[in-house]
């Protein structure tokens, strides 16, 4: 019995292989038309664009063609007829993912092969290509089991790659939410470091592989992706009300998945646009947008304007949810950002209003998260270490803490270094606030012109023999 | 062979099919008959696994259809027709062989012939009778234990009706096909069905076999003389009381012997006639009596 539904596998995967015989005329016109015949009229030397459009190419074809090929999870004929057959969803799935691979694998390898053999050096984009490619695939299966029509697919697969970036907006949006209830709460310098030691963007969108290059490295992240993407497939295909088959979307948990995280990043593009408000502004045109956006998500995806109970519930409690969440987190924040760390436990203060530095000598960038108080001279960088310069920063940090209002706008980073080797770092914004201008602030910064750390770093022309030096050679 | 226990299914809010019961027997024609949109394909889709039950069992050959296994035992033709795009019938043969082991190219060249069918053509490009023709025939070519056909015979001309019907008179003498049909031609249903099905409104009010069924199911006409007192008893059940003229027309369920001797003893009887039922009288009467297709046009 097993040999025999082996047998029939093959057969039924070599039928529909040689089916895309079209396909494959197509792709390989296309191919030889703008990879070989155009460069050749133009006499332009096959190099690494050439290869890049190529590759963009069977990106384009292989696309439709998959999407294509789940179309029989959309038409109810087509269901019908397929599903009849002694041959079951999770076997259909697996062959047209298979299929589709092939296809689009022996054009990519000929297009290597290609690479290799004429534009050294151009082989490093075809691994992370092709990762990004296989991903995309995979979601495309995924995306037509969760969608009712082939054209909902496609957008679902833009959308399903697109979640981790929305995910990240969505942080942003409560992070930056969170900024106005903590006085030296930094959403940029939080959701900076978030991005680069955790949530990490370039891994999860291949962009790191395109500089490390290590093939292993690539199958040890595309592994798991894919079987992750491949598992929710299996389960998504399984509980599949296919009698929903037409609808934009088949699954109702993945309706409101997406209305949900467009009822989330919609407010957040336009709470960007708006000029400064308070929290509660803020919430209130949360609240406004999530609950329009929600709504006309809804509209669309059910196709009617009919909202039933049970959505409104889910907006309700998802609003509830995420608010509570927020103010949770800032209060938590609140408490840990309005305190000022103790002098006894601080070896020196960093302060600057750039998030970015480059050291000229080394030739180096670096981010406000690597810069540290032993490194040097650096452009816009203040490192206090004398008692009284500890002592009028943390005066200045307690006064903004009480009131945060200032007559101009400021912006600036403070990042204490403890003396048990961590760094605890506050971003402080000043504006007008509705409340009374503290003009203490004022009295502080007159302060610092008294000690002489400060000025020897913030006039070195005057104070710093080094500095004098350099410039002086520079005119010579 | 086929057996349905409390199949439940609701698409959102609406009630498709509540607690259906149903079995086919092995070699039996099973005619699956009922009111439009009362659920017909949503329970051959359950038996091919295109739908899942919301509660209840669907078995085949004793089995709970949980594997796949079954299924190359089984052929359905769907109501709403789908061919792969530029196949022709014999590509889709050759396509389709390699899921029915018992696939006879010899019953589908004889088919063929029989149907006439343009072996040449795109199956897309077929009128509708000339596609259920080609479906079909495939259908019978798979020479699969089971064959499930929905609404096989609609919009298809008597003379075609005709040959569909001789060809699965001849499987099941020949080779003991077990078939599921809906139909709405109850007239040709009632010639060759073994056992009836009558669905309504999600509920198989009726399953019976046609002997029973007509046996149980009797329409009287008489007419008596003077005073008319019409006979009550718990031996039968009257579907349907009709007067034309002078003549009683009566749809009764039950007893018709004992019907007749209560009607003489309480009335002067001129005529009385027992006639048997088509199974199109007996769908009307039974789904009358559950008020459907009741009301009156002036």
């Amino acid at each position: 019995m097993g040999t025999k539904n082996i047998t029939k596998s093959k057969s039924v995967i070599l039928w529909h292989l040689l089916e895309k015989r079209n396909w494959a005329i197509l792709t390989s016109v296309i191919l030889i038309v703008t990879v070989f015949i155009l460069p050749l009229l133009l006499e332009v030397e096959i190099n690494e664009s050439i290869i890049m459009v190529g590759l963009v190419e069977i990106f384009i074809i292989g696309f439709f063609s998959t999407l294509l090929d789940f179309n029989y999870l959309h038409e109810t004929r087509k269901f019908g007829y397929y599903l009849s057959k002694p041959y079951s969803k999770v076997q259909r799935l697996n062959m047209t993912l298979l299929i589709n691979i092939l296809f689009s694998g022996c054009f990519i390898f000929v297009l290597w092969l290609l690479s290799v053999a004429m534009v050294k050096g151009t082989t490093q984009f075809f691994l992370p290509f092709t990762g990004v490619y296989i991903t995309i695939l995979f979601l495309i299966g995924l995306s037509s089991v969760l969608s009712g029509n082939t054209l909902i697919a496609a957008i679902a697969t833009w959308y399903n790659f697109a979640i981790p970036l929305m995910i990240l907006g969505v942080m942003y949006f409560a992070v930056d939410i969170l900024s106005e209830f903590a006085v030296g709460f930094s959403t940029s310098a939080l959701m900076d470091y978030i991005v680069s030691e955790y949530y990490r963007m370039d891994i999860i969108y291949f962009e790191y592989f395109y500089d490390v290059m290590h093939p292993m490295l690539i199958f040890a992240y595309l592994i798991p992706l894919l079987t992750g993407i491949y598992l929710i497939t299996l389960w998504a295909l399984k509980r599949r009300k296919n009698e929903r088959i037409g609808d934009h979307l088949v699954f109702r948990g993945y309706q409101y998945f997406v209305a949900m995280i467009a009822s989330l990043i919609i407010p957040f593009i336009f709470t960007n646009l708006m000029p400064d408000g308070s929290i509660v502004t803020k919430l209130i045109a949360f609240v406004l947008l999530a609950s329009i956006t929600y709504y006309v998500a809804i509209v669309i995806l059910e196709k009617s304007f009919k909202i039933k109970k049970q959505q409104m519930v889910v907006l309700a409690v998802f609003l509830a949810v995420f608010i509570l969440f927020v103010l949770i987190l800032g209060v938590a924040v609140k408490q840990h950002e309005n305190n000022i760390p103790d002098r006894e436990d601080i070896s020196a203060v960093i302060i600057t209003n750039s998030s970015w530095f480059y050291d000229p000598v080394k030739e180096k960038d670096y981010q406000l998260n690597d810069i540290n108080a032993d490194m040097g001279y650096l452009d816009d960088v203040m490192v206090l270490k004398s008692e009284e310069g500890i002592n009028a920063i943390r005066k200045l940090h307690q006064s903004i803490v009480e009131n945060p209002s200032y007559y101009s706008y400021v912006n600036f980073n403070v990042i204490y270094e403890l003396k048990n080797g961590h760094k605890t770092r506050r971003y402080f914004h000043l504006e007008p606030y509705d409340s009374t201008i503290n003009f203490t602030l004022d009295e502080i910064a007159n302060q610092f012109q008294k000690i002489e750390e400060y000025r020897y770093q913030r006039t070195p022309l005057a104070y710093n023999e080094m500095y004098q030096n350099k410039f002086v050679n520079q005119s010579m | 062979m086929i057996e349905i226990k409390g199949l439940k299914k609701a698409f959102d809010d609406n009630h498709v099919l509540i607690d259906i019961n149903m079995h086919v027997g092995e070699g039996k024609i099973y005619g699956l008959v009922g009111s439009n949109g009362c659920g017909k394909t949503t329970i051959m889709k359950h038996i091919m696994s295109i739908y899942a039950p919301d509660a209840g069992k669907i078995m085949y050959q004793g089995q709970s259809i949980f594997g796949r296994e079954y299924m190359s035992s089984i052929y359905y033709v769907q109501d709403d027709l789908f061919f792969p795009f530029n196949y022709t019938i014999n590509d889709l043969f050759n396509y389709e062989k390699m899921f029915y082991p018992n696939a006879s190219e010899a019953v589908f060249n004889k088919l063929k012939t029989y149907f006439k069918v343009d072996e040449q053509k795109k199956l897309r490009t077929l009128s509708k009778g000339q596609k259920r023709q080609a479906a079909f025939i495939l259908a019978i070519a798979s020479q699969t234990e089971t064959l499930l056909l929905d609404e096989i015979v609609d919009g298809l001309d008597a003379v075609v009706r005709k040959k569909f019907w001789q060809v699965i008179m001849s499987e099941v003498m020949d080779r003991k096909l077990t078939l599921l049909i809906s139909s709405h031609a109850l007239t040709e249903l009632d010639n060759i069905c073994d056992q009836v099905g009558i669905l309504h409104e999600g509920k198989i009010v009726k399953e019976e076999s046609m002997e029973i069924l007509k046996e149980e199911t009797k329409r009287i006409q008489y007419a008596v003389k003077g005073d008319y007192t019409l006979p009550k008893s718990d031996a039968y059940e009257i579907l349907q009381d009709k007067l034309i003229g002078k003549v009683h027309f009566v749809v009764l369920k039950g007893d018709a012997d004992l019907f007749e001797t209560d009607l003489y003893e309480l009335n002067e009887v001129l005529l009385f006639e027992v006639l048997t039922m088509s199974l199109e009288e007996i769908f009307i009467s039974e789904l009358g009596g559950l008020g459907y297709g009741n009301e009156e046009y002036n």
